[in-house]
């Protein structure tokens, strides 16, 4: 792109000013020559027309007074009667030559009679005389028409000269003939025409020209037939607007004669030949040129008014720009360049002020700080107080001058690598040096910003040879500290794998304990078994015995001699010991389909949809032989329906048991009643609750914490296990995802309260907890 | 926008105002104010109507075609005037002179100026092989004097009294040179050479009667078509019957105007076939006729073909040639009637045709 010109403002406003006079000009101008002109071309028209045909007027007249000279020789002639007077007459009327150059009398046949001829020409009368003019074309026309006939252009039979023939034809087929000069024509238009300002030309039926008013230049230089003027006028079409002729462009006027069958052709100049325009366009070209001059002169003058104030205020400027002091600021007679002033002022105090403030806080700053000139070698521009006192160098000493002259660096190359830290911020530390030599370690913090068109560097330093000590000191203490944390960690970490080896200890002995638990509680049961199968199979054993021994004797008596009374008593031992055998043996049957169904439900962890009601229902059912020979009683509170859960009967259906059990052996001991309430219900997070409460003697509180606890029993060595509770609680926590929880007061009753998902967590079959 | 913008607006408006071609201008010279005029006006009108048709056609490599006319009035001071002028207007070429008289005058001119000078009916021995700016359509007057001595021979006249314009002496004096030697060489004599001042007061009277007053069995006239119809009044009058002729140069149509019945059975040669039937001879005499009111006369002819070099020479230049050159190189030329070749001096031979008046009219003579 192109750079753009800056110009002074007092040629700017020059330039305004004249643009601004010449525009309006212009605009007038061409206004006004925009519609003068077609006006006045309009007028020009109408003036040639005007002229055209007044000249016709009077070119008639004139020439009309030459007709009348000829119709008054004719009167004469006819009374003359030899070839001597009527050359005499003749030659008076011809005169001098200036209106006729000759006047023949020419027989019918064309022959010259007689002939007058001017003064000049007259040796050559006698050679006319008896010449034959009969072939001319002014004759012919004469003979044809017999009228006053204004001829063509024609060669004179005189002269040879060119000339213009008017013929008039007189009594009987004479005719007279005169030969006009052109020079006569020429001066009859041009005293026709008088003063007018159009060129005319007198152009004749073949449209040569005959006269004009320009002296007869144009005669015989042009046929006018062929210009489109003369076509138009012989077609008595309108005429163009402007004819060319003869180099020159014309508005047009064609007037005929129709006396002299002749055409006037005129044209008042066209375009800039016409005064008129010309005076038009010059006038405005002349105000133009005048608006332009005087606007030249008043446009500088002005210009350098206006413009004088504005030079003083940027000088002033320019002196503050320098820092020099300056007095007043200038005022003037425009209100909008003394506000400038006024304001300039302000702004120039302002920047005063804070450039004292910018000072005063640099000097004022603890930090040792410089500024360097980026673009001359890190020439020290200003250095504030901190600096002098931490180098202990004056300003006079170093400003101008690099570090590197005065020594500052202790080694350059720290202050290559400085440099070479990424722009525009240098952070690093250096060894630098005092005014007395000393050297010390500073952080130095530099940063590059650009003023204006020069870039400084403003560089700020900070001691930091005591904090490097601290520094040191801090590290160390930190290495001790962490030598003594690594120690402690390591005792912890072998006191930690004894305590595993400890637990894991314990867990086997846990492990080893409910085994042999359990195998306690399997010969519990199998001795429970065989104490209750015993009687009944002892009753019935000993009946099959009494009767064989029944038997043995009744054969002894038979083979004695049976009587009726011992077959009568055999019949009726046997009938007793059948009916003793039956009832123990059904009583053991019953027993051992009892034991079946219990451990069928116990063991069986299979899954399915229930209602709670059903489980409850079922063991108590189960329960019921055993509780029939108590005085207990059970009390159930479950709805029927409406409490379904997706879940394992069997876990549940024991953990019921265990509870049950739980409160006859341990809340009803030694009591001769006891009631047990099982409750269930949904709670309002939709959890099925099942509670069990007795009234019982309850658990000591000491006892209550550790209840759920294995082999937790207070009837150890009275056939309990102490892992009924343990395996109740297993079974509602790990495998129904549930809750089980006491309350209990001691001489109250407890209370065990199951809460269960609807739906259990599915758990694998093989689940080793259950 | 800025400045350099602006001036090149300003630039195309001013440019945008002038035509893309200037007319290229084509000078005339020749009498038009004096006894010769008719023949001036004849090559006048002529070549307005060549620069008319040849404009129409879309001019020349498409510029068009300005006519310049300047009168010589037969007066070497004007026609040196005249010349200055067309000069001075920058023509291409001049049309023109139409006598040997005016050629002696303008032809030192052009050459000096190097603007090619193309006459349409000048013979004068004076100008024949020279390699000037100077180019001749007609044929030389000493052929053409030889034909007249032939043909007057033929017809029987033996003493031959000739009366010849001292104005035009250039032309006369060689034609009369020419024929004198052809007819004496026939075997004729020369009764009487009377030479005359052709003026407005000239007594032509008494050059006849010198011319009678040798006995001779023929007049010869070497004049203007003025002049001969005034010698020729004369003749009638003084030896009725007496046979006459007049060189070609006053073969116009003002000699029968002029001469009327003492005109009839003069011989005159023609530089061209007035009774030509040819299609483009009749459209170019039928369109003149119309347009001037007047038949083409021999000086209309020779012009119009001066039209037709000149333009076909123009039209067909070369970048660095000269017009002269091209005049010259690029013959021959479908005149009128006749096809022009110039030889390197700028001449060309023309056919005459003799006629004699009979009944106001030129009848060709078989």
């Amino acid at each position: 792109m192109m750079r753009e010109r800056i110009w002074p403002l007092r040629s700017v406003l020059s330039a305004l000013l004249v643009i601004t006079m010449l525009v309006t000009f212009s605009i007038v101008g061409g206004v006004i020559l925009l519609v003068r002109i077609p006006q006045l071309q309009k007028e020009s028209r109408a003036e040639v027309t005007r002229e055209v045909r007044e000249l016709t007027v009077r070119v008639e007249i004139l020439l009309g007074a030459l007709e009348s000279q000829m119709s008054f020789l004719s009167q004469t002639l006819q009374k003359s009667a030899s070839v001597r007077e009527a050359n005499a007459v003749l030659d008076r009327a011809t005169g001098d030559g200036h209106e006729f150059r000759a006047i023949y009398l020419v027989s019918g046949k064309g022959t010259v009679l007689a002939a007058g001829v001017a003064p000049d020409l007259r040796p050559g009368r006698e050679d006319l005389l008896g010449s034959d003019l009969s072939a001319t074309q002014l004759f012919v026309l004469a003979r044809k028409r017999r009228q006053v006939i204004w001829g063509d252009k024609v060669l004179s039979a005189l002269s040879g000269a060119v000339t213009v023939g008017l013929v008039y034809p007189m009594a009987g087929d004479r005719i007279l003939l005169a030969e006009v000069p052109l020079s006569y024509l020429l001066s009859t238009v041009e005293l026709a025409a008088g003063q007018r300002s159009s060129s005319i030309w007198l152009v004749d039926r073949i449209g040569e020209i005959i006269a004009d008013t320009q002296d007869g230049r144009t005669v015989g230089a042009a046929n006018m037939q062929t210009l489109p003027i003369m076509q138009a006028a012989l077609r008595g079409e309108e005429l163009p607007r402007v004819f060319s002729f003869g180099g020159r462009d014309y508005y047009p006027a064609v007037a005929r004669s129709q006396k002299l069958d002749w055409y006037f052709v005129a044209g008042q100049p066209a375009g800039w030949a016409n005064q008129q325009i010309r005076s038009a366009v010059l006038f405005v070209v002349a105000g133009f040129a005048g608006s332009l001059l005087v606007g030249l002169l008043l446009a500088t003058f002005w210009a350098a008014w206006l413009a004088r104030p504005l030079g003083r205020i940027v000088k002033r400027a320019d002196q503050v720009t320098r820092g020099e002091s300056i007095g007043e600021w200038p005022r003037g007679r425009v209100a909008e360049v003394n506000h400038l002033s006024a304001d300039l002022e302000k702004m120039a105090n302002a920047l005063q002020e804070r450039e004292q403030k910018s000072q005063a806080i640099f000097n004022t700053s603890p930090v040792p700080m410089a500024v360097a000139d980026v673009d001359r070698q890190f020439v020290l521009l200003d250095v504030n107080e901190a600096w002098c006192r931490e180098f202990g160098r004056t300003r006079e000493t170093v400003l101008g001058r690099t570090g590197t002259d005065i020594g500052l660096w202790h080694s350059l190359d720290e202050r290559q690598a400085l440099m070479r830290e990424g722009l525009p911020d240098v952070r690093g530390e250096a060894r630098l040096v005092r005014g007395d030599g000393t050297v010390f370690l500073c952080q130095t913090f530099g940063r590059r910003v650009r003023v204006g068109e020069s870039r400084l560097m403003i560089w700020a330093t900070v001691d930091i040879s005591e904090l490097r000590r601290i520094e040191n000191e801090l590290r160390q203490l930190n290495a001790e500290l962490e030598a003594r944390v690594s120690n402690r960690t390591q005792a912890l970490a072998s006191l930690n794998d004894e305590l595993t080896r400890v637990i894991a200890h314990l867990r086997q002995t846990q492990g080893d304990l409910v085994r042999s638990e359990k195998m306690a509680a399997l010969g519990s049961l199998v001795a429970g078994v065989a104490h209750e199968l015993n009687t009944p199979l002892g009753n019935s054993l000993m009946v099959a015995t009494s009767l064989t021994h029944e038997a043995h004797e009744f054969r002894g008596l038979i083979q004695a001699g049976l009587r009726r009374s011992d077959l009568e008593k055999f019949v009726s031992g046997v009938e007793q010991a059948a009916d003793i055998a039956t009832r123990n043996l059904q009583r053991a049957a019953e027993l051992v389909s009892s034991f079946k169904q219990v451990a069928v439900d116990q063991t069986s962890s299979q899954r399915r949809f229930f209602e709670l009601a059903e489980v409850v229902e079922e063991m108590i059912t189960s329960l019921r032989p055993t509780l029939r020979r108590t005085p207990y009683k059970i009390e159930v509170e479950v709805p029927p329906a409406g409490l379904l859960l997706d879940s394992y009967p069997g876990p549940l259906g024991q953990t019921i048991g265990n509870l049950i059990n739980n409160a006859v052996l341990h809340g009803f001991d030694g009591r001769a009643h006891g009631t047990i309430r099982i409750v269930g219900l949904r709670d309002q997070d939709g959890l099925i609750v099942l509670r069990l409460s007795d009234d019982g003697k309850g658990i000591p509180a000491a006892l209550l914490p550790r209840i759920f606890d294995p082999f937790m029993t207070t009837r150890m060595g009275r056939g309990g296990t102490g892992l009924g509770l343990n395996i109740a609680y297993n079974a509602v926590v790990n495998l129904l995802g549930g809750t089980l929880t006491v309350r209990s007061e001691e001489g109250l009753g407890t209370t065990f309260e199951l809460r269960l998902p609807p739906k259990a967590p599915r758990i694998s079959e093989a689940d080793p907890r259950v | 926008m800025n400045r350099r913008d602006w001036l090149a607006v300003t630039a195309g408006l001013a440019l945008a105002g002038c035509s893309p071609e200037q007319p290229l201008r084509i000078g005339f010279i020749g009498g038009l104010s004096d006894r010769g005029s008719d023949v001036g006006e004849g090559g006048r009108n002529a070549l307005m109507l060549a620069v008319e048709q040849r404009n129409q056609a879309g001019g020349i490599k498409g510029r068009k075609i300005e006519l310049v006319v300047q009168d010589d009035g037969q007066n070497p001071e004007k026609a040196t005037t005249a010349i200055g002028a067309l000069v001075a207007a920058r023509v291409q070429a001049v049309v023109g002179p139409f006598t040997s008289a005016m050629s002696a005058v303008l032809v030192p001119q052009v050459n000096q100026a190097r603007l090619v000078l193309i006459s349409p009916t000048v013979t004068g021995t004076a100008f024949v092989g020279k390699d000037d700016y100077f180019i001749r359509i007609n044929s030389a007057a000493a052929e053409n004097a030889h034909s007249y001595a032939q043909q007057m021979y033929r017809r029987g006249q033996r003493r031959v009294a000739v009366a010849y314009d001292m104005r035009n002496l250039s032309y006369t004096g060689a034609w009369l040179e020419a024929f004198r030697v052809r007819f004496v060489a026939l075997g004729g004599r020369m009764a009487v050479e009377v030479p005359f001042e052709s003026q407005s007061d000239t007594a032509f009277s008494q050059v006849m009667r010198k011319l009678l007053a040798a006995k001779p069995d023929g007049l010869l006239f070497i004049a203007t078509a003025v002049d001969t119809a005034r010698l020729a009044q004369q003749g009638s009058k003084m030896a009725p019957g007496l046979p006459m002729g007049t060189s070609e140069w006053s073969g116009s149509d003002a000699l029968i105007e002029l001469g009327g019945s003492a005109v009839e059975g003069m011989l005159v040669a023609q530089s061209y076939n007035r009774e030509d039937s040819s299609a483009r001879y009749r459209q170019f005499h039928d369109l003149y006729q119309a347009r001037f009111g007047r038949v083409p006369g021999y000086s209309a002819v020779n012009a119009y073909d001066a039209a037709i070099v000149l333009f076909e020479a123009m039209s067909r230049m070369q970048g660095s040639e000269s017009l002269k050159e091209a005049v010259l190189k690029y013959g021959p030329y479908d005149g009128l009637q006749q096809s022009i070749q110039f030889d390197r001096f700028g001449d060309t031979p023309r056919q005459m045709f003799f006629t004699e008046i009979r009944g106001g009219r030129f009848v060709l003579l078989k």
